[in-house]
């Protein structure tokens, strides 16, 4: 990959780009579900201005808390960034692109998760060892499937980094089915099941209803909650945000894998940027929707789902080996 | 050349609907699968037919029409209302060791299929990994689990998965041997119902 | 004319299903008499003039010397159990059982002849798997026909199993169909056995290996081979006796036969190692049903574990080769009518006293002189003694191991002394066994109370029971007794041919 200017500048507005979008992405799955109850429901930009209200707020921190608390939410909040940062959306390129290593996301998504429960832990409360301990819970089983979705990606392609992976896939499609040639090497099993593994994987990993409830703060049914309950301020401010980042990434990853069209040059933007919103929506609609049909699941029952997602990511990778 | 990969989304279906059928506790879920599943099995079966435009091929996907996602799911709702035995089913194993199974089972089939599979078949290696996959995970529900009902489910996933092989040649089996083994499992599944009727009734009384 | 006479040995069976339907019971009965001895002496006719391959019936079915072997040995055992139920209504239905019960009796066990007659004369693959599962469904409501706890136990394990195995065998058929689709294409002489085996050389093997594997296990389930089994102690103890002989006599060979095409067509093809997995497989069955014959309690489970053994001991003449197999061919007659005297004999007995361990009966020498004599002497039989025609296949069949492997054969040798020694010793201390006075004194009173407070009131010996079912069981004792040492000439004519077209040497003109 060479560098040129425009690589590094789209990539740096693409980037921007999804930043800024990612709590409007939260907001409008939370808008559905409110309007799908019969609710008002929120202003959809209310992420925006929650995100402004708390950096302003003081930051009120435990006795008991070590530094550990003052950097563990920067470094989460930075750590999404980087992922955002390797990860292609709707340009072929992305700012970080030259060392966006497939498995370097996967460990990226723990590291973020392990600043996260020791930010928890740090403060000292009931609240916090607990949802530490669910939070590692689910991270433990998803992570399995999480390494070998994308280890069959990198495998199905042939491939490493994450921005040539999608730009295989996206020119095999593109062979086979507009001009026909080539066809044997697309698959659309493979695609397809690691699309629905990622779909569980990602309904675990943000805390959404068959798993987790975002909204609740009771403490029998909190996993994620129970690890930001003591932040305040401009903590609490920065772990949403990562939060919200973090479903940007699982969606971006899943659109890009149900459909990826990414513009190679400057004139395909505007297209690829609107396919890449379009789908975006669709996919938050569909996460909205599982949640709204699914009742919250018995946490005993929870590893049967995230197994069912380890095993098609498994097929989906013996598949792909079997290609080659 | 999108009719092979749709065709290839309903094969990859029929596995992923074998899977959840392992996941999941519930008898009545297992029949929605098996019916779901016979229907990805039909439409694969049309796939074939509208391809090689073979009136065999319209036939086998009429009749797996009538018999599997109709009569035998039908029948075995209605034996799971008279027992009233709609709960979870009590297994050897838990679930997440089943899957895991599942999964090296499918790994196997893998092994065995690249083995032996050359050419000669619509998918090659692909259809039959996937049949012998769904073959082995069916014999593994039928072992592991407790209940009569899973039984028939693992026998009827059985039967599918050699459908799927059967017709994965490129115009499938003689016309009258798939109608003869067709209504041979229906036939099957109606004396395995009234059995069950009748173990029901002699615990019962 | 061959073909007029072929087309009839499936048409009888399917006349007797639809009369079955409207005949009164009694009637049936006579009518089921005429069927059997006409279908007895077609398949006679036909095996006197018969010279070579001949395909009837637009192709799908055809007749060589192994299903003609066969063949004979059903028409023949149900002629016997012909004769058997028409005592046997008669006597249940004196005894209180309703006259509909037999009428579904008939129905069901006629579908089960046809099937099994349609299933051993198919030439297509496809047709043999249908009927092969026609007849598991069949005789499914037969074995549950006591409708007893035990036996709707018996009859799930029996369907759900063997629908599996066959499904597996249907798995060996689709894959044989893969191999022989590259040679004939789209078309039913891609299915029929004839036209397979002309390709032979041109088959794939690996594919040829993995279907005769399949076909082994699957098919073999329905036989009993020894990890397969379990059901079938089970299911064929729990049937009505006459059911149980049919059973345990031709139902399981009709299986067989189809492990048997697999392994010709693999010779066909040059593929020789699968006599191995017959070996083995027959060893290991020998062996299973050898140590649960020992411990059994219950008579008719002892017998169906001994089938059990003579199975594995035929697959295993199969796989040896050679003059094995002529001895094998010569046992899957014989013991089809030997354990059909041994079923019949010992269902009088349950007819009469509705006991089913053998610990408590005894002394039957006084209280059924010939059913208790005929149970005696079969046991011996099917052991393999000297007096009954069952010696004469066990000496091939053992000449034949012992030549291939010394070892292997005084194992078999070892087992079979121990079969012997379980079966006859048991039905022998059921024969002159001394009744436990006190405890069997209360034993009987407690039956005879309970027979009184159930209804139907049965008699504790022979004298009650009709002739037809005391003496059948006796006449076919002397035919097998009567045939070590008379072969007709004929008969042993198809059996040489059989082993000759089988594949074995033959070692005498």
């Amino acid at each position: 990959m060479n560098f040129n200017g425009q690589h590094l500048i789209i990539g740096a507005v693409q980037f921007f780009i999804i930043v800024l979008l990612a709590p409007f992405f939260a907001g409008f799955i939370h808008k559905l579900k409110q309007r799908a109850r019969g609710q008002k429901g929120i202003n959809i930009f209310q992420f925006y201005i929650n995100f402004n209200k708390l950096l302003k707020k003081e930051i009120v921190l435990s006795k008991d808390a070590t530094f550990i608390s003052n950097v563990a939410p920067y470094i989460v909040f930075v750590t999404y960034l980087i992922i955002l940062l390797m990860l292609p959306a709707f340009y072929r390129y992305s700012l970080l692109g030259m060392s966006s290593d497939v498995i370097l996301i996967a460990y990226s998504l723990a590291l973020a998760t392990f600043f996260m429960t020791l930010y928890a832990m740090d403060q000292g409360s009931a609240f916090g060892g607990l949802g530490a301990a669910r939070e590692w819970f689910l991270t433990v089983l998803s992570e399995p499937s999480l390494i070998f979705i994308f280890i069959s990606l990198a495998i199905y392609t042939k491939q490493g980094r994450i921005t040539d992976i999608f730009y295989v896939i996206q020119k095999g499609a593109e062979n086979a089915f507009l001009t026909g040639s080539g066809s044997s090497a697309v698959s659309v099993a493979i695609p397809f099941l690691l699309f629905i593994s990622l779909f569980i994987v990602s309904i675990s990993e943000n805390a959404r209803i068959p798993i987790d409830n975002p909204e609740t703060h009771l403490e029998l049914t909190m996993f994620h909650e129970a690890n930001i309950l003591e932040a305040s301020g401009k903590h609490l401010g920065l772990f949403e945000y990562g939060s919200y980042l973090k479903i940007t990434v699982f969606l971006t990853v899943m659109s890009l894998i149900l459909f990826p069209y990414m513009a190679v040059n400057l004139y395909q933007i505007p297209l690829a940027f609107m396919v890449y919103f379009l789908k975006m929506i669709i996919l938050c609609a569909l996460i909205a929707g599982v949640e709204i049909v699914n009742p919250k699941m018995r946490v005993f029952r929870v590893p049967n789902i995230l197994s069912v997602s380890f095993i098609l990511s498994l097929i989906a990778m013996i598949l792909s080996i079997r290609r080659f | 050349m999108i009719m092979e990969k749709i065709a290839e989304l309903f094969i990859i279906l029929i596995l992923v609907s074998v899977v959840l059928n392992v996941s999941s506790p519930f008898i009545k879920f297992a029949i929605k699968l098996y019916s779901f599943q016979s229907l990805m099995l039909a439409f694969y079966i049309l796939m074939g037919a509208v391809h090689f435009n073979s009136v065999n091929l319209y036939g086998s996907f009429v009749i797996t029409i009538i018999f599997k996602v109709i009569l035998i799911p039908y029948f075995l709702f209605k034996t799971l209302k008279k027992v009233k035995m709609d709960k979870e089913i009590d297994m050897y194993i838990g679930i997440p060791e089943a899957l895991v199974f599942a999964g090296s089972l499918t790994l196997l089939s893998n092994l065995i299929a690249q083995k032996i599979v050359k050419t000669g078949i619509t998918f090659g290696s692909f259809v039959f990994t996937i049949s012998l996959a769904t073959f082995l995970i069916g014999a593994m529900l039928m072992i592991t689990r407790k209940t009569l009902f899973s039984q028939i489910i693992g026998f009827l996933t059985i039967d599918n998965a050699i459908f799927l092989a059967a017709n994965s040649i490129t115009h499938g089996m003689p016309l009258l041997v798939e109608l003869g083994v067709l209504f041979d499992l229906f036939v099957s599944i109606l004396i395995l119902s009234l059995l069950i009727l009748n173990l029901r009734r002699n615990v019962a009384s | 004319m061959h073909h007029k006479l072929l087309d009839l040995i499936l048409i009888l069976p399917a006349a007797a299903l639809i009369f079955s339907i409207f005949t009164d019971v009694l009637w049936m009965s006579y009518l089921q008499l005429a069927v059997s001895v006409l279908v007895f002496l077609t398949v006679g006719a036909v095996a006197l003039s018969f010279n070579s391959i001949s395909v009837f019936l637009g192709g799908f079915f055809f007749l060589d010397y192994i299903n003609l072997v066969i063949l004979i040995t059903v028409s023949t055992l149900e002629l016997f159990v012909a004769f058997y139920s028409f005592g046997y209504v008669r006597s249940e239905i004196a005894g209180g059982v309703s006259k509909r019960k037999f009428k579904f009796y008939y129905f069901w066990k006629n579908l089960f002849i046809f099937s099994m007659m349609v299933s051993i004369l198919s030439n297509n693959l496809g047709i043999y798997w249908t009927g092969l599962e026609a007849t598991t469904l069949a005789t499914a409501l037969l074995v549950s026909f006591n409708r007893t706890k035990e036996s709707f136990e018996a009859t799930w394990k029996y369907v759900i199993m063997c629908s599996v195995g066959i499904a597996i065998g249907l798995f060996a058929i689709v894959i044989l169909y893969f191999t022989t689709f590259q040679v004939y294409g789209e078309s039913m002489r891609s299915l029929s056995f004839i036209n397979i085996m002309q390709a032979g050389a041109k088959l794939d093997k690996n594919f040829l290996m993995l279907s005769f594997i399949l076909a082994l296990v699957g098919f073999g389930t329905k036989v009993g081979f020894a990890p397969m089994h379990n059901w079938l102690p089970d299911a064929h103890s729990q049937g009505p006796s006459p059911v149980s002989a049919l059973l345990s006599g031709v139902l399981l060979n009709t299986a067989l036969l189809g492990i048997l095409r697999f392994y010709q067509i693999n010779s066909a093809a040059g593929i020789y190692y699968p006599r191995y997995f017959l070996i083995g497989f027959g060893f290991l069955t020998i062996m299973v049903s050898a140590f649960s014959i020992i411990k059994q309690t219950d008579y008719k489970r002892l017998f169906a574990f001994s089938s059990m053994e003579n199975m594995g001991i035929i697959a295993l003449g199969f796989g040896i080769g050679g003059i094995a197999v002529i001895g094998s061919l010569l046992q899957i007659f014989f013991h089809a009518l030997n354990k059909g005297l041994l079923f019949l004999s010992s269902g009088n007995v349950l007819a009469a006293t509705h006991e089913r361990r053998i610990d408590k009966i005894r002394n039957l020498s006084k209280n059924f002189p010939i059913t208790g004599i005929v149970l005696l002497f079969g046991a011996m039989g099917i052991s393999g003694m000297p007096p009954f025609a069952m010696f004469l296949g066990e000496i091939y069949i053992m000449t034949g191991v012992f030549r291939t492997d010394i070892w292997l054969g005084f194992l078999v040798f070892i087992l079979l002394i121990l079969v012997f020694v379980g079966l006859f010793g048991k039905v022998l201390k059921m024969y002159v066994g001394k009744e436990n006075e006190d405890r069997e004194e209360e034993g009987e009173e407690s039956e005879f109370k309970s027979g009184v407070t159930g209804g139907a009131h049965k008699a504790v010996n022979e004298a009650a029971l009709h002739t037809f079912i005391v003496y059948v069981p006796l006449i076919i004792l002397l035919f097998s007794s009567f045939l070590l040492f008379y072969i007709p000439y004929p008969f042993l004519h198809i059996v040489k041919s059989a082993a000759a077209e089988f594949g074995g040497k033959l070692i005498f003109k």
